[in-house]
């Protein structure tokens, strides 16, 4: 038996039954085949559901969006780790019903979901994942649902038939377009240190990262992100190989941001370090490492560079959170 | 006490009692194999468990991550190896690729005997 191809489409509801309509099939159709079936979404749409199913709710594996993946990297991650378990374990087909959150988050954030909704057709592609991920029309901007069309290869709206989306956008090209904005020139006063030692960008990293208020344990996962994301950049670089890397750390309010760009970079693979590293080294697999320590990662070639920026909570995030949430 | 390997960021001892290796700096792409090595000849050299003591360990990149965890699977059925004393950012790391569960591999924070 051939393990099934991945399967990525979009939902388009404006209704608590058209939401139905399409979750009730693909989560019993899926259990009468003995499929594992996972559901994320919003607290009210999983207790619509709940009440839908009933009994047969209970084999459903379930978590609200907000807690499967604070971050795009930790949820495309999460996808591909339950279906690897389930395949090795039971079904080589497994079916997500995985609806992000959307509400109040930045345009950056916006922009950083949709583009792991297109790399989520690359990162998850040799998976037999079946994956519906429904937009609530009630609820999302008209940009986010157009988006939808563009990041799904195929609609449903039964939860059982696929619909070519005319609109769909090949990953790289869409992401390309996510990425068209520069990014923001670091501010003047950013500490700085240009060089092609590896040791010292790292140090470099830690030190500010403890100037700025970081604990030890932070400052050091900081300077680990930092120095895989200049590995990656460096291992792009073809006419000067040992070109310095620039580093550049700063504050704002709520993050740590560290910029490193690379003269004679090109970063070709936009969806590099989406999947978790396997034991056998794969390329991009640090940039993995990068993406599950930071909030943001920005990857942009400009000209004759390229620059990958990383963002960090500042002290006073992990300070509130550490020490007071508890 | 011998030195297994002193590089200018990484230093590897080995430890005659009780026997482990004693790492400390920083493993990444231009000392892992010293570490490699250095884990194997502890692999030749006894037929228990091996005992590595990370607490000096400033730095680990996920190559080295994937040094301990090959070294732990290659290790014959029964015979396990022990990291210990094993720094809040290494423990962070080898948990987020979860390789904390590869079999061979133990993972202790403070005393283990």
């Amino acid at each position: 038996m051939t393990t099934p191809a991945f399967l990525h489409q979009a939902t388009l509801y404006g209704s608590d039954e058209e939401f139905l309509a399409m979750a009730v099939p693909f989560v019993t159709d899926g259990l009468a085949e003995g499929e594992p079936v996972m559901v994320t979404t919003t607290s009210a749409n999983l207790d619509l559901l709940a009440d839908a199913l009933g009994p047969l709710g209970t084999e459903v594996d379930c978590a609200e969006s907000a807690y499967f993946g604070r971050r795009t990297a930790q949820r495309a991650t999460g996808f591909i780790r339950y279906w690897r378990r389930k395949a090795a374990e039971s079904s080589p087909r497994v079916r997500i019903l995985a609806e992000p959150v959307w509400s109040g988050r930045s345009p950056r954030e916006v922009t950083s979901w949709k583009r792991m909704e297109s790399a989520l057709n690359v990162a998850l592609a040799d998976t037999g994942v079946w994956m519906i991920c429904p937009y609530d029309t009630r609820v999302v901007a008209p940009g986010i649902a157009a988006d939808a069309r563009r990041t799904h290869p195929s609609l449903t709206s039964d939860g059982r038939t696929i619909e070519p989306s005319p609109d769909y956008a090949d990953p790289a090209r869409f992401i390309a377009h996510c990425d068209s904005t520069p990014l923001d020139e670091p501010p003047a006063g950013a500490a700085t240190l240009t060089t092609a030692d590896l040791p010292s960008l790292r140090r470099f990293v830690t030190e500010r990262a403890r100037a700025h208020g970081l604990t030890a344990e932070r400052g050091t996962l900081l300077a680990v992100a930092a120095y895989e994301a200049a590995v990656h950049l460096r291992g792009q670089v073809e006419p000067m190989p040992d070109a310095p890397t620039t580093a550049r750390v700063w504050d704002r309010m709520g993050a740590l941001v560290c910029d490193l760009r690379q003269p004679g970079a090109h970063v070709s693979d936009p969806v590099a370090g989406f999947r978790p590293p396997d034991r056998a080294a794969a390329p991009g697999d640090g940039l993995w490492l990068t993406r599950q320590i930071c909030d943001h990662v920005d990857i942009r070639t400009e000209g004759a560079s390229a620059t990958i920026r990383l963002q960090v909570p500042s002290s006073r995030v992990e300070d509130v959170l550490q020490k007071t949430l508890l | 006490m011998d030195l297994e390997f002193d590089g200018a960021i990484l230093r590897i001892r080995r430890i005659a009692d009780p026997p482990e290796l004693r790492v400390e700096g920083a493993i990444d792409a231009t000392t892992v194999n010293e570490l490699s090595k250095a884990l194997a000849t502890a692999v030749q050299c006894g037929d228990g468990d091996v005992r590595v003591n990370l607490e000096g360990v400033t730095f680990v990149d996920l190559a080295g991550l994937r040094v301990l965890a090959d070294a732990a699977s290659a290790l014959p059925e029964g015979r396990a190896l022990i990291l210990w004393r094993v720094p809040g950012h290494v423990r962070h790391l080898i948990r987020l690729v979860g390789w904390d569960t590869t079999p061979g591999l133990r993972l202790f924070d403070t005393e283990t005997r």
